[in-house]
């Protein structure tokens, strides 16, 4: 009996003690999406943080009707690496969709990349702190198309091939992304030539501060938002 | 008189065992509890343990605090990266967990240093991804740190500093007991 309760207690100990090892699933965090309402007096403020894919321009349209009558400012706050370009597309034309003023704004050290530029460029104002980022670099084929395409079996030759088309498409896509989805109202044409020429294998990174130095056109106003 | 805290604990056992040595030991014992090493050993270990104490509570004290005060408002920081991230456990009890959080948007900005223990998880394997407060835009830490691993964190805090409040009592205790 004593041997049982022994055995029973290091049973339980042992249990206890891997349960603390089980893995948490905490590094899901970096691709999770949250949309955040916060309602003030004068305006509505969604909030947007994690990357752009699906389902993230049904979540944003659904918000945006929800308030559609509402007279108060509605303004969306991005925080995102960015993601898929089809996809962004989709949430640029939900908020060009909604028939009213829709202003996005970068918080202070909040970060807006890749796909989420264009996003952040449908809003009516576009508003950043001087010290929230921006991210330019070149498209590129999806993680998942990339090990879909490696599972074929290809000669040396034709891998060089591959790879190569794989370039042109990229750029293609990237000139395509700069003129129709970032080339648009206000953005300066000359500074955004500039910037494509610097992308290749490089991620850009420039603080809403230097954006309005530049005359990027990017940014309409700069505010300082509260650091805490 | 210099070994008497050992013949203390000799004669307390023997009294335990033996009743008819009781009258013998009783001297010795009485001899020794007036005596319980020289003050010094026990200032050093009092000071030692003071040390601990103040280093253990300015070390991980303020970030466990703000992590509760800043619970459930982290969101992913995508312009920060963490580096350099190892957790060294001791006895499969207590880990200790370091890393650096470093600005990819601002490479010239020096990395900042994160710091956390806790008990019995090993952190292995456990993604780091850098978070920042959404109320407090200059907090910055590890989720797995500021929320996954918080209680245990607080826990552990509060287990390590009871013992070493605890040890720091018995040493002044011990110390004032040398000095009279």
């Amino acid at each position: 009996m004593a041997l049982l309760k022994t055995v029973g207690v290091i049973c339980c100990i042992w249990l206890v003690w891997a349960s603390f090892q089980l893995p948490s699933g905490s590094g899901d965090v970096a691709s999770r999406q949250t949309l955040s309402v916060s309602e003030e007096p004068d305006r509505i403020v969604l909030g947007w943080s994690g990357p752009v894919q699906e389902p993230m321009s049904e979540r944003v349209a659904a918000a945006l009707d929800r308030y559609n009558a509402d007279q108060r400012r509605l303004v969306l706050v991005l925080n995102s690496p960015g993601g898929s370009i089809e996809h962004g597309r989709k949430v640029v034309a939900a908020i060009r969709a909604r028939d009213r003023a829709i202003d996005t704004l970068i918080q202070k050290a909040g970060v807006c990349a890749s796909m989420c530029v264009p996003i952040f460029l449908a809003g009516t104002e576009r508003v950043a702190d001087p010290e929230a980022y921006f991210m330019f670099h070149q498209a590129s084929l999806s993680s998942s198309a990339r090990d879909n395409m490696k599972r074929q079996e290809f000669s040396a030759s034709e891998n060089a091939l591959f790879s190569q088309a794989v370039k042109a498409i990229e750029t293609q896509v990237t000139d395509d992304f700069f003129r129709n989805d970032i080339g648009i109202r206000g953005v300066n044409m000359v500074w955004l030539a500039r910037m494509r020429e610097k992308i290749p294998g490089h991620d850009i990174w420039m603080s809403g501060q230097q954006l309005v130095d530049e005359g990027s056109g990017i940014v309409d106003r700069l505010i300082r938002t509260p650091a805490r | 008189m210099t070994f008497g805290k050992r013949q203390s604990g000799v004669g307390a056992a023997a009294q335990a065992l033996n009743a008819d040595m009781a009258a013998a030991q009783s001297q010795v014992v009485t001899e020794s509890a007036g005596a319980p090493g020289h003050p010094f050993r026990w200032l050093i270990a009092l000071v030692a343990c003071g040390v601990m104490l103040y280093g253990l509570v300015t070390s991980y004290g303020p970030d466990i605090l703000r992590d509760h005060r800043l619970a459930g408002t982290w969101q992913p920081a995508y312009d920060l990266r963490a580096m350099d991230g190892k957790c060294e456990r001791t006895n499969f009890v207590i880990t200790f967990c370091s890393a650096k959080i470093k600005s990819v948007a601002r490479p010239d900005q020096a990395p900042i240093d994160h710091r956390f223990m806790m008990l019995f998880s090993g952190g292995g394997g456990e993604a780091l991804v850098p978070v920042r407060s959404t109320v407090d835009r200059t907090a910055v830490s590890i989720f797995y740190a500021a929320e996954t691993k918080r209680w245990n964190r607080t826990l552990s805090f509060i287990s390590a500093v009871v013992i070493l409040a605890l040890f720091n009592v018995i040493a002044l205790l011990c110390f004032w007991r040398a000095v009279n």
